[in-house]
Parts: C-alpha cells; structure tokens; sequence
C-alpha cells in the first residue's frame, strides 16, 4: 500500500482520537456485566481482523527474518543453506544502502519543508470566509486521490527535457530548461514535485478540518485585543492547530519513508541511484537480481527502522489529547 | 452467551465468504491449467511471452499452427520487469506450466544455469528449422556452457540511423566510423537540430557504452571474469562516451530505449545508434514524422569492428509437459519457411539469410542487410552472458552516471566501476 | 473604511493565489486528457497546443480493440469492489470492537499492529509474500491479490471508522440490550444502520487507495490478474513511440477517480470532517 496521501486520515486529527485509533466510550459507571459483555463482543468482533492480519501482516515478517539469514535466490541451481548474517555484511552494512536511506530522508525532509508550510497556507486561504471556497476545495484535493503511477508518467512526459510543457514554461517566463530526470538535483526536485503535488492538498485537507475545529473564541479575543491577523494566527490559531500540525507531519513522515510508485515510474531511481530510495533498492534487490534472501535482510532492516514510529505515534497522539 | 457466539460465527464467514466470492470469479482464466494434457497426444501448449512485437506475431502465427497440426496454443504474457523472476519462479517449482519460453538473451546464462531450460541442440537439426541458414554468430546465439538454449526469435543489432535530409544539407554521407559520426554530429548540431543521440539514461546507457568500449578493442571482463573496464582501450572509449553527450538534445541523460527512438523521432536530430528492432515504428509513417527521411547504415568501426547484438531468444523450459509440441510450435513459427510471415506480422526480424537476402525483403525492408551478421571482419558481440548480468547491468549503468553527470572523472569512476565489478563477478559461477 | 478596503484587498488576494494554486493541481489532469485526444503530430509539437488541437478517439480505440485492456479494466473494478467489501466489512467489526471496550484482551497488540503496518514499507511484506505465494501456489490469483490488498488498507478503513462507532451513544444500545437483544443483533440493527453514512464514505476512499495499488499487483500478479495501474506502468518500456495510448490509459484511470470526487466529494468530506470533528 502507497497511499501517499491516506485520503481518509482526517479522521485521525479529532481530539477524541486515543492512540489514533479513534474515540472511546466515555468512562461512565457501568454494570461490569455490560462492560464485561463488551469485552467478550470485542474480542470476536477483532477476530476477522486477526484472521486476516496474522497470514498476511505477520508470518511474512518472520517469514523474511528466516529468509534472510539464507541464500535462497533463484539463479541458483543448488538448495539454499543457512548463511548467518552474511546477507546483512554485504547488502545492508554497505554504501549503497547507507545512500539509498540517505536519499530517502532527503526527500522526507524537503518534502516536509515544502509541503507543510504550503498546505497549511492553503488552508487558512481556504478557512477564510470568502465565498466560493468550496469550488477552490473541490479543485485542490482531486491530485492526492489519483493514481500515483498514472500521475507520475504524465509528469515523465511534462518533464521531458525537449518536448515537455514543463520545460517549454520554463523557457517562456525566460528561467533556465532544466534536464529534469537525467541530472541528480533537477531528479531529486522532480520527485519532490510530483510527491508534493499529491500530499500538498492532502495536508492542506488535514489541517483544513483542524481549523474549522478550532473554537473562535480566542481569536475574536485576540482581535478585540487589537493583534494584528499575523499576530492572532501565530500565537493564537498556530498554537491550538499544533496537536493537528504533528498528527499530520508524522503521517507525510511515514509516506514519506514509503515513497515507491512515483520514483519507480518518473526516475527509476536515477540518474544512477540519486534517487533510488530504499523501497527501490530493496524491489531491484528482489526483482531484477532476483536475489530473495539478499532483499529480505533488506526488508528485515527496514521493518526494524519502522519500529520507533510507534512510539512517536503514541506520543503525538497523546501530545493531541 | 450463544448470542456472542452467532457474532463470530457471522464475522468468520464474512471474511472467508468473500475470499470465496473473490476466488469463484477469477480461477478459471489462469494460463496454466492444462497441465492434463497427455504427454504422447497433447491437444494444447502453453506459451509464456513477454510483451514485444515478436510475441504478438507468435500469436499471429499460432492459428496457422493450430490449422496444420490440431494443437491449440495459449499464450500467457508478463510484463518485462518481473517477467523473467516469474518465469524462473515457474519452471524451478516444477510447475510444468509452460512448454515454450520467451526471454531476454540477457536471462539466457541465469535461466541455463538455475538449469531452467531444456537444451535444444538436437531438435534444431532439423532440416525445417536450418541452423545453417544462420550466420555463426547467430548460430551461437543462444548458447551456454557449449549447449543451445535459446532460438533466435528476433536479430537487433545496433544500428546507425540518420536523416537524409540533414545529412545532405551538411554534404555529409552516412558514417562509417566513430570519428566520422563526431565529425556528421559537430557539423549538423546547431539551432534546433542535434547532433546525435544515443542511450544514457539509467537502467540501460550502459548498453551503448559497452558496444564504444567493444568498438575501442577493450573487453568488459577477461576468462577469469576478471572486470577490465577501466583498461585504456574503455578509458578512451568512454571518454568518447562522455564527449559525444553535449551533441545529444539536453534530456539524454535520462535516456534510454524507448526515450530514445521517441526523441529521435519527434524532433530534429541527426544521427541516431540504435537497435534494428525498432525499425517497424521508425518506419511506420502514422508512427513517426521522420519514417520518409530515415535512412540506416552499420553502426560505426572503431579500432574494431564490433557490432552489438541483442534479441529475444525462446526456448523450452525444462518442466515443459510437452516440449515435443512445444518445438513443433517452434519450429513452425521461427524456421525456415515461416521466418518471413514473422516479419511481416510485426515480428522484429529474424536474422536468417533467408530474409537477409531475399530480393524482396530487401526492397520493402531495405535495413534487413545489417542483419545477416556475416560481414567479413565483423566482430558480433552479445550483451555480456553472464549469470550476474543484472547486477552487473545496474552496476555499470550507476558508475557511468556518475561520470557522466560529472560526479567523478571517467579514469576514477571506471576504477570504482571496475571494483564494484570485481565483486559482483566474484559471484560468477565458473566453468 | 480603511479596514473594508484591506479586507477587500486580502479578498482579492485569497482568490488569486486559490485560482494559481488550483491551475496547479488541475493542469496536468487536463493535459492527461487533452493528450490523450491528440493525433501524434499535435502531441509532440512545440510549442505545445493547449487548446487548439484536433479531436481524435484513436488512442481510445486503439485501447479497446486490444482484448487485454477490457480484462484489464475489469480486473481492476472486480479487485477494488472485492478488497473493499472486505477491508471494510472486517475493518467496521474491529473498529467497532475499539470504540466500544477499553480495554480487552488483544487490544494493545492490534494496535501496534496496524500501526506499523500502516507505517512498514510496502516492500518490506511483498518480497516474503512472494516467496511465500509461490510456494503455496498463489500467485497470479485475484483472491491473493484481494485479501492481501484489503489487509494494506485494513489499517486505514480502521482508523477513520472508530470514530464513527465510537459517536453512536451507547444508551441506544445499552436500552436494546435491557430489551434482550444480541450482540449480533444490536450490531446489525442499531449499530450498523447509523455508522452506514461513515461506512460508505470510508468505502470510497478505501476503493480509491484499492484501484491505485500497484505494488501488490505488478509483483503478485500475472497477466490474468493485470489491473490498470500495473498496465500503465507497462507503457514504460513497450517500444511504442506514441504517448496517445499511455496517456488514453491513465486518463481512464484517473477520470473515474476525478468523477466520484466530484461527485460525492461534499458529503464524504463534509461527512469525514464532522464525523470526525463531533465530540
């Protein structure tokens, strides 16, 4: 799954949302019959989840764990062996991945640096009580529900150095033709472009809900106080938004981290491995070395790198109550 | 209490209910479900393709053979980029769900070695099927370890390409070496027209380096597997390589197959080096604004005159239930009588000298002469048959773009490249 | 005075950088399409043709003569209707679970669970799926393809429909339950009728997550099961010199998308967002 922009994880910014995993019954005196009642329904009710969860979520990762201390790859006409932690020495513990995670923090970062402040300013324009928002919101959110493959071949066509609309607007407004996908600055940027041009209005959705939430009260005082509109959204509405801000950063952190689809179609990880990010070089490692077990120490790696993010979860989520 | 119990009862059912739903509606239009067929008499074969011009004239072909012999062919077809892990996967569980195979020549060394394949040394003496009709490079593509594997489905060589009209206007000939397409590429770049282009792009550049690095008389790696790309002969080569990208439309560097002949076609360039498959889009007027003007020559001599040659090859598995069938199939669509049907059903052409010099051929194709591959002197390399081709592939496309992007000099990157190389060849099984 | 001129001027301006900014994300939906019902010559030309161009359905046509595109496409609706009914049927019970008890036992494992799967690059899962789906002999089949896009999205459906639950107030339930009813029962009846708005919505945005998943398909898949986003990728490397077909391609899968935005768009955000927001 590749959503780079959850479409739906509005629903994640509520204050009532515990452990982002939604609201819970208010604490009332109950019959501990009822809520014991309660308990049992909601094992069963968890049930089909694990069912489906446990074959598909879960063996895998132990399943890869297993793979990766073997040789198994599929050019080899003998049985795999036991190898220890061979795969991690010479496909993990190396410069390739160190680069590969590099690039893929780069683009986390610029991504985020681009993309919060933009969407976030979409978003105050859009809450602004100016009639005829609705169209304009309408109109911004359709990019992040697109089909990212499909988006990020067009921007291939839009990006081409001699026939692209990209470059031909360029050199109207008289600013230097870049060659988009074959230098590695100009590929990083066109990354972030068509990542942006998806999580942009997904962010500005997010944080859009965030303020219409928020109460008037305060910012009416503000403004009774004669603060200037600046003053009130930077130390009035910005505070109150912050819980929603974090949620919303940490969720383009994790999309961030996930990032395929769009670099596969636009750059295939080029020029060279400028932009070949993890996921990438754990799918070349998979599928065009077809060395299996090589790719799930990869994956094993990754899985731990993802760990900590439960952590930060619980923490923005609680940040948010 | 029975009533928590109809809950669960009720969730199980709609999760597995509609893992059933879903399974009732697709099991039956999987391509591998004939593996019934008896052995002596079988009544179908399936076919693994990968989608390509030549597997939709295979398909053209298939009811003609259905028509002769009563056998039914079902084709299955996977996209390039996981095509061959999929095949492979296939064959090395001894699924038996194929009994014919279409891959890259690249593949050819992983696929025998994994010992995927049958070899089909003794069924193509047949008199239908002619090997001598072949050149001996092409007799030899397809081979590993001194054992065919592959037919030749389909003869891409490189090729030069280039535009009468703006050759003539510079009073230039078509080129014959690779001083004189820099010399045609320096006198037409200038304005809107281009010089030359050639593949730089990543997941493929590499490919036009080593047919410079062949031309130069340098090889990729010696007997031993010993990498030798940064000897002087590849130096030079690159450094051509290198210099030649400034005559190219800016884009290049990303750059490869299809972006290539596309460029080639829609805007105003020159010279173009580039495999003889695509001449049926080049060609094709609807296609291609250039296909009146395009004329096509041998790829340039350096201090060698080497050639590099690429195709499909096709072959029978080694689970095949049926490869008898199979290379009837084989037989009938590739050999002698029915390599020209191929070309004209689409088919990128098959270098038989049957077609490479049939009169008629040659006044509608007139690029079928580049061929043959039996120029004296020709020196026809395929792509490196190696087991870790694809890694070496990845690995010589990233260090070229290094240099090329202007990271590293060519000397140091091709030092870089060379050890990267010395370890994924290290990984070369022997002998 | 003073104060209406700059708030008229703010005005302007809010409406300026709202019409840049959807120019912007609306361009290159526009050029998908208006590429896609270009002839060659008038694709590839520069300066580019914005408007003036002449109308052509060739690229369509040539996507529907080729029998492979209708499967395609129809793999592609049957995949997405399927996942989706499962991903959600599954996900409203365990979202329900969650709004509804506190704590119970396996609990605090099915959320560290769905966060990190939520969180896990795709890849991470795919290349031991794969192994694993060879070995069973599962590939290439649309119900692996189903279940295992539901499981990627299970994480999602949850998380926007425990608030929906968790808004039900419990004393409609607790007053069916006095009255003997099921928990079954009480699920069906009571429950699912007022979070069926917020089920339908989280359906939508589950199915468009579904009808754009791509990694899943081009690896676990085969030809049998392609769906769009996996033929789309395919034009990559086709040796085909026209981007009219790629673009015909992708313009079919992303005007649907664009059409069931505008669509339902204001009741599945208005519903999302208050649903949501609603203490």
């Amino acid at each position: 799954m590749n959503p780079p922009a959850a479409p739906g994880d509005v629903a994640l910014e509520p204050r009532e949302a515990s452990l982002g995993l939604g609201g819970l019954p208010p604490m009332k005196a109950r019959t501990s019959s009822i809520t014991r009642r309660a308990k049992r329904t909601a094992i069963f009710g968890t049930l089909p989840t694990w069912l489906i969860l446990i074959p598909i979520g879960a063996v895998p990762l132990v399943v890869g764990l297993w793979l990766s201390v073997r040789d198994e790859n599929l050019v080899s006409p003998l049985p795999a062996t036991y190898v220890g932690l061979e795969n991690y020495r010479t496909d993990v513990f190396n410069a390739t991945f160190g680069k590969a995670l590099i690039v893929t923090l780069v683009i986390m970062a610029i991504g985020l640096l681009v993309q919060v402040p933009l969407g976030l300013f979409l978003a105050v324009l859009l809450n602004r009580a100016v009639r005829g928002t609705q169209l304009f919101r309408s109109a911004l959110i359709t990019p992040m529900l697109l089909t990212p493959v499909a988006v990020a071949l067009m921007f291939r066509f839009m990006f081409n150095s001699e026939l692209g609309v990209i470059n031909w607007a360029l050199s109207s407004l008289h600013l230097p033709r870049l060659d988009w996908l074959g230098e590695s600055g100009p590929a990083l940027l066109a990354v972030v472009i068509v990542d942006s041009w998806q999580a942009v209005p997904f962010i500005m959705l997010l944080l859009l809900a965030g303020l219409t939430a928020l109460p008037q009260g305060p910012k009416e005082a503000a403004s009774v106080d004669g603060a200037s509109a600046w003053q009130s959204f930077r130390y009035v509405t910005l505070p109150m938004l912050t819980p929603v801000l974090l949620v919303t950063i940490m969720i383009r952190l994790i999309d961030g981290f996930k990032l395929f689809d769009i670099i596969f179609i636009l750059t295939r990880g080029g020029p060279g491995t400028d932009t070949q990010t993890v996921s990438m070089l754990d799918y070349n490692t998979a599928f065009t070395f077809l060395a299996t077990s090589r790719a799930a120490a990869i994956g094993t790696v990754l899985a731990i790198l993802t760990l900590p993010v439960y952590f930060v979860w619980i923490r923005v989520t609680r940040i948010e109550q | 209490m029975r009533r928590t119990r109809s809950f669960v009862v009720v969730a199980g059912l709609m999760a597995i209910g509609m893992v059933a739903a879903g399974c009732s509606s697709s099991t039956s239009n999987d391509a591998s479900g004939s593996k019934s067929a008896s052995a002596n008499k079988p009544s179908e074969i399936n076919v693994f393709t990968i989608p390509s011009p030549s597997a939709d004239a295979l398909k053209k072909m298939a009811p003609l053979f259905t028509a002769k012999t009563g056998i039914k062919v079902n084709f299955s077809s996977t996209e390039y980029g996981t095509a061959h892990q999929k095949a492979l996967l296939s064959i090395k569980s001894k699924q038996g769900a194929f009994d014919v195979v279409q891959f890259d020549n690249t593949f050819l060394p992983a696929f025998a070695y994994a010992g995927a394949l049958a070899p089909l040394d003794d069924y193509q003496k047949s008199d239908a099927y002619d090997l001598n009709d072949f050149s001996p490079a092409l007799q030899k593509y397809g081979t590993y370890g001194g054992k065919t594997y592959g037919l030749v489905l389909s003869t891409e060589p490189f090729i030069t390409w280039y535009r009468k009209s703006i050759l003539a206007k510079a009073n230039l000939k078509a080129p014959t070496t690779w001083d004189e397409y820099q010399a045609v590429a320096k006198a037409t770049n200038s304005g809107n027209t281009h010089g030359q282009i050639i593949g730089y792009g990543t997941g493929g550049g590499d490919w036009w380096w080593m047919q410079l690095v062949w031309s130069w008389g340098g090889q990729l790696y010696d007997k031993d597997f010993k990498p030798l790309v940064n000897s002087p002969e590849a130096v030079a080569a690159t450094q051509y390589y290198k210099d030649l990208l400034p005559l190219a439309p800016s884009g290049a560097l990303s750059f490869t197959g299809d972006d290539v002949t596309i460029q080639y076609a829609s805007t105003q360039i020159a010279q173009m080096i580039q495999y003889s498959g695509y001449a049926s889009g080049v060609f094709d007027p609807a296609k291609s604004p250039v296909a009146g003007d395009t004329a096509v020559a041998a790829v340039p001599a350096g201090k060698v005159n080497a050639v590099e040659l690429a195709g499909w090859n096709i072959g029978i598995p080694s689970d095949a239930p049926n490869p008898d069938a199979g290379w009837q199939f084989l037989e009938f669509a590739l050999g002698k009588e029915n390599a020209k049907k191929m070309l004209e059903f689409g088919a990128a052409a098959i270098g038989r000298k049957s077609v490479t010099t049939d009169p008629a051929m040659l006044a509608k194709y007139p690029y079928l002469s580049l061929l043959g591959l039996d120029t004296p002197g020709l020196v026809v390399y395929p792509y490196p048959q190696l087991v870790t081709w694809p890694e070496f592939d990845k690995a010589c496309s990233d260090g070229l773009a290094d240099i090329l992007t202007g990271k590293v000099s060519v000397q140091d990157g091709l030092n870089a490249l060379n050890d990267k190389l010395t370890l994924i060849l290290a990984k070369e099984p022997k002998g | 005075m003073k104060r209406s001129r700059s708030r008229l001027f703010t005005d302007i301006a809010t409406y300026f950088i709202l019409a840049v900014a959807t120019l912007f994300a609306l361009f290159p939906v526009y050029w998908t399409i208006a590429t896609s019902l270009k002839t060659r010559p008038d694709a590839f030309v520069n300066p580019p043709k914005f408007f003036s161009f002449d109308l052509t359905w060739e690229n369509y046509t040539a996507l529907f003569e080729d029998p492979t595109f209708v499967r395609v496409y129809i793999n592609t609706i049957v995949v997405t209707l399927f996942s989706t009914l499962l991903a959600v049927g599954v996900g409203a019970m365990a979202s329900y679970s969650l709004a509804r008890s506190r704590r119970f036992a396996g609990r605090r494992p099915l959320e560290v669970s769905l966060i990190l799967l939520r969180a896990m690059p795709a890849v991470v899962l795919i290349v031991p799926l794969y192994d694993m789906a060879a070995r069973f002999g599962l590939l290439g089949r649309l119900p692996t393809l189903i279940v295992i896009y539901s499981v990627f999205a299970l994480p999602f459906a949850i998380w926007i429909m425990t608030p929906f639950f968790a808004a039900i107030p419990m004393e409609l339930e607790e007053s069916a339950r006095v009255d003997g009813a099921s928990s079954f029962t009480i699920f069906r009846r009571i429950v699912l009728p007022i979070a069926a708005p917020g089920m339908a919505a989280t359906a939508i945005f589950v199915a468009l997550l579904e009808w754009n998943e791509f990694l899943v398909p081009v690896v676990l898949g085969s030809e049998s099961t392609k769906t769009l986003p996996v033929f789309i990728s395919g034009f990559i490397s086709a040796r085909n010199l026209d981007w009219g077909p790629m673009a015909a391609a992708s313009s079919l899968a992303i005007i649907p998308i664009v059409v069931v935005t505008i669509l339902v768009q204001r009741r599945l955000i208005g519903g999302l967002s208050s649903g949501a927001l609603k203490e």
